[in-house]
């Protein structure tokens, strides 16, 4: 088959889930590193009970990881579809609650004197970033689907 | 909720979408202090590098031992700067973190944020700080031990207790460097406490001491 | 769904590495459920002790100067050997030591916890969620 535009946008879908499972292994790993940081982070949102920050610092990375491999290998690729988007979803919905509720992040405080301040936009369009690269591998997906059941009719 | 790498790796996307107007030649400074010192002087090189004046609005550091230095606010394109930092160790030791946090207005609100890292040698290692004794238990010595760490430097020439109804003295160890402070109760039969001066010779122009405390409780 | 089935079978897969960090990974083995880390308290445990508590103030000047707990000693870290003198001034044989400072992000009253017991003191703890805690302890 030549190197037509179909080619180029397998290719940038794959590229693209390439990225973004490397990113949540990367992410995951750091994570798991550290887990009393990652439970400070979570308190620091003030959105969930604190036994629960326990319970989410212990899994959250191990997920992070299994999706982000699912993704570029494509085992259980709608699955990892649905687990990131979750995520992505959460992400951008604690950040924006933070944002609204005038919360610092970086130190759990309120209206906090000192302390650097979050960075509200940037830090929701990464994960906006990551959204679309969800949706776009799931969308590529479904896509594939429908062909692939089409041809196989043949 | 993403860890700091990963937002330099974004960063760098979506550069366009970040006001970046001062870039520094570093934001983290680390340095070992000498025994002698007692404060840290740092500066950190800046230039604007946008297309509009920026005017620095605010600058907080992180703990008051650290005082900061700006001779003036506003940078126009190009021009560089330099905002210097003062650390007074005061009785700090060990490795010490600083931040300094530094707000742009213009063009757009930013923030930066510097870092100073100092590692203060530690002169002194105590097993205690304090000795106590119950009320109505017998007045016997009680002593802690005193290890100093670069004895070539410094030595223990004495401890004198600010409290009369105390009595101590130092007794150099076997090791070099490592001292017993022997401390004796006049009388345990009242709640007390006393401080003592632990005295060394070093620096010679102004030397170091200890407290410790004496309690009777 | 098959999406769905799928996103168990991830989390499935995930519990297992996370199991073995719950027991395994120092930091996860030693908190209590809530993550709580060992000498760390919280008000309401504190409360609970009802014995003698010594409150030591590790924030700075001028927060102490704003307000502090009822006969809270005030312990700058930057004069630590200094205001020592204080804290043992207040504190009695079998007082349980409790530092705290702003919140539950706030390090510094873990650190000043560990000086004080390197100092010599035993049973100190730090206030978990710090004088934010005790402002929120204070809403009717």
């Amino acid at each position: 088959m030549a190197g037509g535009p179909a080619t180029v946008k397998r290719w940038a879908v794959r590229g693209v889930r390439v990225i973004v499972g490397a990113l949540f292994i990367y992410a995951g790993w750091l994570k798991s590193r550290d887990p009393g940081a990652l439970i400070r982070d979570l308190w620091n949102y003030r959105l969930i009970p604190e036994d629960a920050a326990y319970w989410i610092a212990a899994a959250l990375p191990y997920l992070e990881i299994v999706a982000g491999i699912a993704l570029i290998t494509g085992l259980q690729r709608r699955g990892a579809h649905l687990v990131l988007g979750g995520m992505l979803a959460v992400f951008i919905g604690a950040l924006a609650s933070a944002w609204f509720r005038g919360l610092d992040i970086n130190c759990g405080c309120f209206g906090s004197a000192s302390a650097e301040h979050a960075n509200y936009p940037l830090l929701i369009g990464r994960n906006l970033l990551l959204l679309a690269g969800v949706a776009w591998s799931a969308i590529a997906a479904r896509a594939a689907t429908r062909d692939s059941s089409g041809i196989s009719g043949a | 909720m993403m860890p700091r790498l990963v937002s330099i790796l974004f960063l760098a996307a979506t550069a366009p979408l970040a006001a970046v107007a001062l870039e520094w030649r570093q934001t983290l400074i680390e340095q070992v202090a000498d025994p002698l010192d007692e404060e840290a002087r740092v500066t950190y090189h800046f230039t604007n590098t946008g297309n509009a004046p920026a005017t620095i609005s605010d600058v907080k550091t992180s703990c008051g031992c650290t005082v900061p230095e700006l001779t003036k606010r506003t940078y126009a394109p190009g021009e560089s700067g330099e905002l210097g930092a003062i650390f007074k160790f005061n009785a700090l030791v060990g490795r010490q973190t600083k931040t300094i946090t530094v707000t742009t207005d213009e063009p757009e609100v930013s923030t930066y944020q510097l870092t100073l890292q100092v590692d203060i040698p530690k002169l002194f290692d105590l097993d205690r700080h304090f000795v106590v004794w119950r009320r109505g238990e017998e007045a016997t010595p009680k002593s802690l031990v005193l290890r100093v760490l670069m004895p070539e430097l410094v030595k223990v020439v004495g401890v004198e207790a600010q409290d009369a109804r105390f009595s101590a003295k130092a007794e150099p160890g076997e090791d070099p460097g490592v001292y017993q402070i022997v401390i004796t109760p006049e009388a345990t039969d009242l709640p007390r406490q006393a401080s003592l001066i632990v005295k060394t010779d070093f620096p010679s122009h102004n030397p170091k001491v200890l407290t410790i405390y004496a309690l009777v409780r | 769904m098959k999406a769905l089935r799928e996103a168990a079978i991830l989390v499935l897969v995930a519990c297992f590495p996370a199991a073995l960090a719950v027991f395994f990974h120092p930091q996860l083995a030693a908190r209590d459920r809530a993550g709580l880390e060992a000498d760390a308290v919280r008000l309401e445990g504190v409360r609970a002790w009802g014995s003698e508590v010594l409150w030591v103030d590790a924030r700075s000047d001028a927060e102490f100067a704003r307000g502090s707990v009822p006969e809270a000693v005030h312990l700058a870290p930057e004069r630590f050997a200094t205001d020592l003198g204080a804290v043992l001034a207040a504190w009695r044989p079998g007082a349980r030591v409790v530092v705290f400072c702003s919140s539950i992000s706030c390090a510094t009253s873990k650190d000043i916890a560990r000086q004080l017991r390197e100092a010599g003191l035993e049973d100190v703890y730090h206030l978990h969620g710090g004088w934010e805690a005790w402002q929120e302890a204070l809403q009717p």
